[in-house]
């Protein structure tokens, strides 16, 4: 039985960075912009786990984790966020945020 | 694999200054809980609120201060944790800068969360000290790993402090940015941390001069030729570390969000921020990659220089005066970018005291802001600012003395701050750095002395003649618009109206004339009412500030940052460099 080679794991998660990198410059909505910047930490972990196993070391895999969890807490304190200001704005497109600029 | 977990308590001892501010920031949320409840809105608490949070807060600060200052003296600066995080001196001299701009961003609150009437303060101070707390570990950080959950750990504070102002759109909307961007850079940089963990197979970064923890550092001595992968993490890490310094092409975040923060935030997290990323910059690219300097010294100094003419540049056709901060620590993060070009003993010596400097220099300015920042984030306009001399002579000259010294005038701090920084330029073999630096410092002299030129020579706009005359245009625009209406009912008192307004020969033409005014003043006034939904309070926040009496918090902090500005220009600066250089010299 084969095993698929390291690079090809490497490939993937590339392209799952490149993905989630377009997707943060090209959409409008905060929401979207948040899951695509999960995509690109999802593409860390993919390669952080990869890395790990080619190199037989632990360290990649306890980075995971640490990803993970802030992860988590961003999520808890963005969406927290984009609800206060849909409380006031009734609108989160981000290219109504304008008031800031110059 | 297996693995085996022991942490002593030499371990503990070593990060003792972070373990202070958790437990003070835990403190503060369970005081919180316990002080009287006063007011209508349910969270909103009594006066001593005002009172005990934030002594309680700056008592763990200093408690923080001081276990620093005995590290300093009775640590033996080894790594704690497996080579985790650091208690060299390095670290600790960043400590101070970082403690400093939270001490005095602590003392700056209070006046301003009374002016602007916020509640929720437990949840401000913990926020504060966690934000400090993560400053802290970033700095000190000697592994990927500490240094991303440093990172992480300020950033989800700063979001939060920097949205704090619920009612006010500018600064939900400077929450939500930093938020965006800075995750997006942190992913940048984590991409970046993963690659150079491939490519060297460890996220630790190793000490000089001991092999007890190996990292990165040993990997590259031995091996020192860059493979793709390393060079790919390389890049991705230098543009990470770019965006949390804020250096050009990757500034777009800083001056919105330093515009929309609560003044007492901004002053504490442009210089905390700036002084715990470039710490690490400095670790991980000066030290840590120095084996491959080839291969990024050329974009770190194209960064630098990028930096350094854009943040001047910029400053230069700002109105706000948080905005013209902004940009100018935008320069000052191109300045302090030298250090890492530059590298060795005395280039980290450079920044590590330029930090220091800054963080007095900076954290006074953006407090004397805090005094003039109303709800709806006008008042420092530089409109705003003219004549303040005439108004408020003490402000004024505390805010012209920090912006002199950020500007590089001698007796203050930033001379020989930008001193010992170009000095260590020109001995690392890099004079156009210093030329570039010298040159841009003249041209970032321009937009403080006007500001301050603004404050002292310029009369205020007369605030009464302005008012006068809007009066005067809505009574001519209530007679046209009567004059309007009536005409045909009673021709000559309209007639009479508008000869008397503009002595114009028929009641009709003089009619449109009046209206006309009309529309334009109220036009005029539109934006403004927008703006402000919140009029009443608008109003008795006016009032407060008129009276010119600061709160003697402000003062405190204000003579605290000018004292230590100047001391560190006159008095400690050869102490503290001789410091810094033995500190540079264990990062």
């Amino acid at each position: 039985m084969t095993t698929i080679p390291v690079s090809w794991y490497l490939i993937v998660s590339a392209l799952l960075f490149t993905i989630g990198t377009i997707g943060v410059l090209v959409r409008r909505n905060p929401l979207i912009i948040f899951m695509s910047i999960e995509l690109m930490l999802n593409a860390v972990n993919l390669a952080f786990v990869t890395l790990s196993s080619y190199l037989d070391s632990a360290d990649g895999q306890v980075f995971v984790f640490i990803v993970l969890t802030v992860a988590a807490a961003e999520v808890v304190v963005g969406l927290a966020i984009i609800v206060s200001i849909f409380r006031t704005r009734r609108n989160i497109d981000v290219d109504e945020m304008n008031l800031l600029r110059g | 694999m297996s693995f085996t977990y022991i942490a002593s308590a030499a371990d503990w001892a070593r990060i003792a200054p972070e373990l202070v501010l958790a437990g003070v920031a835990l403190l503060i949320l369970l005081v919180d809980l316990l002080l009287p409840q006063t007011g209508a809105v349910p969270r909103e608490r009594g006066a001593a609120n005002f009172f005990v949070l934030p002594l309680l807060a700056l008592l763990g600060v200093l408690g923080a201060l001081a276990a620093t200052i005995v590290l300093f003296v009775v640590g033996d600066g080894q790594r704690a944790f497996f080579g985790l995080v650091g208690s060299d001196w390095g670290s600790l001299y960043a400590y101070l800068a970082i403690l400093s701009a939270a001490g005095l961003g602590i003392i700056f609150s209070p006046a301003y969360l009374k002016r602007l009437k916020l509640v929720h303060q437990g949840e401000y101070y913990a926020l504060f000290l966690a934000a400090t707390l993560g400053m802290m570990l970033l700095a000190a950080a000697t592994s990927f790993m500490t240094l991303f959950l440093g990172l992480e750990t300020l950033s989800l504070a700063l979001y939060i402090l920097c949205g704090f102002v619920t009612r006010r759109q500018s600064s939900q909307e400077a929450g939500m940015k930093y938020f965006l961007l800075s995750s997006f850079a942190s992913a940048f940089l984590l991409y970046g941390v993963a690659l150079i963990y491939g490519a060297t197979g460890t996220t630790r970064f190793g000490a000089r001069g001991t092999s007890a923890f190996p990292g990165v550092l040993q990997f590259l001595q031995v091996h020192p030729q860059s493979t793709t992968l390393l060079l790919i993490g390389i890049g991705l890490l230098t543009v990470g570390f770019a965006f949390k310094v804020s250096a050009i092409p990757f500034q777009m975040w800083t001056p919105d969000v330093y515009e929309g923060a609560p003044a007492p935030v901004t002053a504490f997290m442009s210089v905390g921020t700036k002084a715990a990323a470039l710490v690490a910059f400095a670790r991980v690219f000066a030290v840590v990659l120095a084996p491959v300097a080839a291969d990024w010294q050329a974009v770190v100094w194209v960064l630098a220089v990028l930096t350094m003419v854009g943040g001047n540049l910029l400053a230069l056709v700002q109105r706000n005066a948080k905005r013209l901060l902004a940009y100018s620590s935008v320069a000052h993060a191109g300045y302090l970018l030298i250090g890492v070009v530059v590298g060795g003993a005395t280039g980290l010596a450079a920044i590590l005291f330029y930090l220091l400097c800054y963080a007095f220099l900076n954290a006074g300015a953006f407090g004397a802001l805090s005094a003039l920042e109303r709800l709806d984030n006008s008042g420092c306009d530089r409109e705003d600012l003219r004549g303040l001399w005439f108004r408020r002579p003490w402000l004024a000259g505390f805010l012209a003395f920090f912006l002199l010294g950020l500007a590089g005038f001698p007796p203050m701090a930033g001379f020989a701050a930008k001193y010992y920084l170009f000095f260590a330029a020109l001995q690392g073999g890099h004079p156009e750095l210093l030329l570039i630096g010298v040159l841009t410092s003249v041209l970032g002299m321009y937009y403080y002395l006007r500001l301050i030129a603004a404050m002292f020579m310029e009369p205020a706009r007369e605030a009464q003649e302005e008012a006068l005359e809007v009066s005067l245009a809505l009574a001519v625009a209530g007679a046209g618009a009567s004059a309007g209406v009536a005409p045909r009912v009673s021709g000559p008192l309209g007639r009479a109206a508008s000869t008397r307004t503009g002595g114009a020969g028929t009641g009709t033409a003089g009619a449109a004339v009046a209206v006309k005014t009309a529309a334009q003043a109220t036009t005029k006034r539109a934006p403004a009412a927008q703006q402000a939904p919140e009029t009443r309070e608008q109003a008795t926040e006016e009032g407060a500030l008129a009276g010119s009496s600061l709160s003697w918090t402000t003062w405190l902090g204000l003579g605290l940052a000018a004292l230590g500005a100047l001391a560190l220009g006159t008095v400690l600066p050869f102490w503290l460099v001789d410091l810094a250089l033995k500190a540079a010299g264990t990062l």
